[in-house]
Formats: structure tokens, sequence, C-alpha cells
């Protein structure tokens, strides 16, 4: 708990750190691209197309979801989830790629994971825009809730975070789990309802099952706040759930993060 | 003179793994048991503010440890490390993104030396003049040269006006002019009462403007003093080691061997056991 406080108080100390910290990855990332930030675009729209095709016009022929155009439908999963891929890969990352330039000064290493996250945020908030016109243009703007979206957000926000809290120290001193997550991460796409619909006919035990992945409550959450209206799902007993394990995860990350930091040089 | 910078009975040690797989035992069991290299080994002293302190030593004697120590980039196994201030390190491109501008890195190594906008903004002219990369302050640090990297590094530390600043071989890629500048920019520094760590195999350099030395000899301190004297025994040393035959040193570093347990005098007798991808080896 005392590791929490102490991270914690990192993290308010230093929020103009992050936020141009967060700004340069961005930079850095399309610094040598001819295109640069048309990337953000670029790379999400050739996946979207390629996904909808294979999945919507191949598998399913076209047929919509619960009376929503499947690639609507899709979209509003998938914009999403590369939010959580992109900051599950680079978080698990974030101190074992940095370490040669943070360790090498007085610096709070625990803002490393957060301004990682943070980077990515940036660009899921771009892609959003693109995610509402896309929802406006096809099924209309009426099911569209800002509140329970921004809320999504957050709790997306916070659970990642606290998910590069423990996958960032344990990758740095073992490189096998940043390679383990890597794969694990493409492996989640397809057990999160994310290309398919995770269906009440479904057994009830499997249906149970796919609800533990925490993943499942952010998809199916923004699906809620633009496309269903279902605000029962925010009071449902998975927030609970939800809430339990960013918190469980935040103590064991921040634990793991303040009790290797001073060694991480030495792990290299 | 208060004191700036004190070691007490510092030992930091390596252990020496055979297989990947040790590493992850010894997370979860004691680290005590196994093969050390003491880097450093019950090393102590202190330095007072205003002084040039000169590190000298052979390759792998433990200078390097020793910068790491004092600017915090790594810790002690045992025995207090105490620095009153702010350390700064700087060892040849450490802490440039090949990727940004010379600009761009002077404002994130700023940032991540804690300075806030406004102090960033006061010192980035001061480092741009300072560093003379003239036009390449706006290209991508990548295409600089080795001495180009070596004077951007150097202007942004100098400037960030650390109170301890740590020099780990940083000069020896710059040609004679920038070196002097550098040189006159530390004694002024020295005079505003600040810390010097000068890490250099140019004992020329050490002699002309380090006010004291620390000999540093597989792990221990050897001699501590005012800069002359050490260095006077430290080239006598150099000479003696030169003159040997290759036996006589064998035998030297044996009996080196009885006073330390340092990995570069040990010969590797441990045997290896068979992994997995020896099996397609003949």
């Amino acid at each position: 708990m005392n590791s929490l406080k102490t991270v914690f108080s990192e993290q308010f100390n230093n929020v103009y750190m992050i936020g141009r910290l967060s700004a340069y990855e961005l930079k850095k990332l399309y610094a040598n691209s001819f295109l640069g930030g048309i990337w953000i675009f670029l790379n999400p729209i050739i996946q979207i197309a390629v996904y909808g095709l294979t999945f919507g016009l191949g598998i399913r022929g076209g047929a919509s979801v619960n009376g929503i155009p499947y690639f609507t439908w899709m979209v509003c999963g998938l914009i999403p989830w590369f939010f959580i891929s992109g900051s599950i890969m680079q978080g698990s990352n974030a101190i074992y790629a940095r370490i040669n330039t943070v360790a090498r000064m007085n610096f709070p290493l625990s803002i490393t994971p957060t301004y990682v996250i943070v980077a990515q945020l940036y660009t899921h908030l771009v892609l959003l825009i693109l995610l509402i016109a896309i929802v406006t243009f096809t099924v209309g703007i009426e099911n569209i809730h800002l509140f329970e979206l921004i809320y999504y957000i957050l709790s997306s926000f916070c659970f990642l975070v606290a998910l590069s809290f423990i996958t960032s120290t344990l990758s740095t001193m073992m490189r096998d789990i940043h390679l383990l997550i890597q794969n694990a991460t493409r492996m989640l796409l397809y057990l999160t309802p994310v290309l398919w619909e995770a269906s009440e006919k479904a057994p009830k035990f499997l249906l149970d099952l796919m609800k533990l992945n925490p993943f499942f409550y952010v998809v199916e959450g923004y699906r809620s706040a633009l496309i269903y209206d279902n605000f029962n799902y925010l009071l449902s007993p998975l927030t609970l759930y939800f809430w339990g394990l960013v918190l469980v995860m935040l103590v064991l990350g921040t634990t793991l993060h303040v009790k290797f930091r001073r060694n991480f040089v030495d792990y290299l | 003179m208060s004191t700036k910078v004190e070691f007490k009975n510092v030992t930091k040690k390596y252990k020496m793994y055979t297989r990947q797989i040790d590493k992850i035992k010894d997370l979860f069991t004691s680290k005590e048991s196994g093969d050390f290299h003491y880097a450093l080994s019950d090393v102590s002293f202190s330095v007072d503010s205003g002084e040039i302190v000169g590190i000298i030593g052979l390759n792998g004697s433990g200078k390097s440890t020793m910068s790491n120590l004092i600017s915090g980039v790594t810790m002690p196994n045992e025995g207090d490390v105490y620095v009153n201030g702010t350390a700064s390190l700087i060892a040849i491109s450490a802490g440039l993104n090949g990727q940004l501008t010379g600009l761009e890195n002077i404002e994130l190594k700023g940032l991540m030396m804690g300075l806030s906008k406004k102090q960033i903004q006061e010192i980035t002219p001061k480092v741009i003049e300072f560093a003379e990369v003239g036009k390449f302050i706006n290209q991508p640090v990548k295409n600089y040269s080795s001495g180009m990297r070596s004077r951007l590094g150097f202007a942004i530390s100098i400037n960030i006006d650390p109170d301890v600043l740590v020099i780990d071989e940083a000069l020896s890629v710059g040609d004679p002019t920038f070196t002097q500048k550098c040189l006159d920019k530390m004694n002024e520094f020295k005079e505003n009462g600040k810390t010097i760590f000068f890490i250099s195999h140019s004992l020329g350099q050490v002699k002309s403007f380090c006010t004291k030395a620390i000999w540093v000899h597989y792990g221990k301190i050897k001699d501590y003093g005012d800069v002359l004297p050490v260095t006077a025994q430290y080239q006598k040393f150099l000479a003696d080691y030169q003159k040997m035959t290759p036996e006589e040193r064998i035998k030297f570093k044996a009996e080196q061997l009885k006073e330390n347990n340092h990995g570069l005098l040990m010969t590797n007798d441990v045997k290896t056991k068979k992994g997995f991808f020896d099996i397609f080896k003949k």
C-alpha cells in the first residue's frame, strides 16, 4: 500500500512531465515517416477494411448484429481494441526500451508506464472522432452517450496503466514475458467480442467465463455508450468486478515496480 | 568546506550467471550464494565541494561502476552512497535520442532532469551556443558525428547546472579545442563550489586540472589524495606492469586474487552444463 502512495504522488508531482514526454513519444513514432501523423489513421483504416471484408462480408455474409450494421458494430469494438492492444504491447516494453535514457538521472521512473499509455490515449482520442463520425452517419446520433463514453475511456485507461505497471516490471527482468505478452495479445483479439458477437444464446458458463476477461467489459461498454441505449450495463456487477480487478492490479503492479526498480539497470 | 559526496563501505557486486534460468530462480530465492564479481568492495571516501576528482585505474577496475553509483544509476548492495544535491552523468552519447532533433533532445533531457518549462527555455540558447553544431541543431541526432553528439551531450549536462558532475570518458572523442572549452567550463564550475568527478585514461588531462585523484584497483581504492602523488604512483605501477613478462603478470594476478575477489582475476573453471541447444553440436 505504501508503494501505491509513492507511485501516486510521483504521478501527481510530474503531470507536466507526463504530458510533454508522451507528446515526444508520438513524435518519435512518426519522426521518420513521410506521411507522419497520417499513419494514425492509415494503419487502423487498413485493418478495419480487412476485418470488415473478411468477417462482415465473408463470414457473416453482411448480416447485421441486433439490428445494427455489422460494420458499425465491429468498428465500435475495433477502435477501442487498437487502444488496448497498442497499450499492452507498448506498456510491457515501457521500461525496458527506455532504461538507458531514464536511468541515467534522477528520474521518477514510475511515470514511464503512464506516459507511454497517455501517448496511446492521444491516438485513441483522435480515432474516436472518426468512430463517432462513422456511428453518426450509419446509425444516427441518438444513442451516443458522451458521459458513458468518457467513463469507458477512463476505465480502460486505468486498467491499462495498472496492467503495464505489472508487465513493464516483469518484462524488464525477463524478456520472455514480453514475447509472451505480445503473442497473448494477438490471441486476445479473438477471445474478446471484438469481431464476433457474445450472443446470449451461447452456453451460460461459457459466456460467464468470457466476461471474466476485463476487456469484455470495456469493449461492450464502448458499444453500449455508442450504439445501444443500455445504461444498465454500467450498473451491472461487472463494473464492480472490473474496478476490483483494477485495484488489485494497481497494488500488485506498484509493489512490484517499487520493489525492483532500484535494480532494473542490473537486470539488463 | 562541506562534504559533497561520501561513500561509506560501499560494495557493488554482480552475480555471474552461467544460464538464463538462474536469473529467474534468483528472483524467488536468496541471492547470497553463487559466483560473484565484486565491482567495488568495501569502498569508503569523501569528497568536499569545489574539488575536481580524477578517477583513474585499469580497464574494468570499477571506475564506471563508481560513476554510476554517484549519479544514482545503480544502487550499492552494501553500504551507503551519500550525495548532497543533484548529480548528472555525462558519458558518450548518454541519454540522447537518435530519432529526435538536437533541439528536441535539449527539451527532452531537460524534462528528464526535472527542469521546468521556463528553465528549459533559459538554457536552450546557451546549450546551442556551447555545442557548436550549427544548422544540425534541427537535424535528427542520429545524423551527428560522434564528436557533435558528445558536444551536445556535454553542453546539455553542463547547462543543467547540477551540483555534482560525473564525466565518464566523454571528452575522449572531442577535438583539442572543444576539450579546452570543456575544461574552461569545468573550472568555472569548480569556482562555484561544485564537485566534478572526471574519469579518464588521459593522465595528462587528469594532472592538468584535477585537484584530487582516486586510483581504483580491482574494486578497491589503492590510493586517494592530492592529484600529483596519486598519478605518480599510478604511472609507476603502469610502467612496472608493462615491463613484466607474461609469466610475471600471471603471478602478479594470482597474488592480487588473494586480496581481491574480483571477476577479472579469476579464470573460468566452471564446468558448462549441457544446454538444450547442445544437441545440435557435434
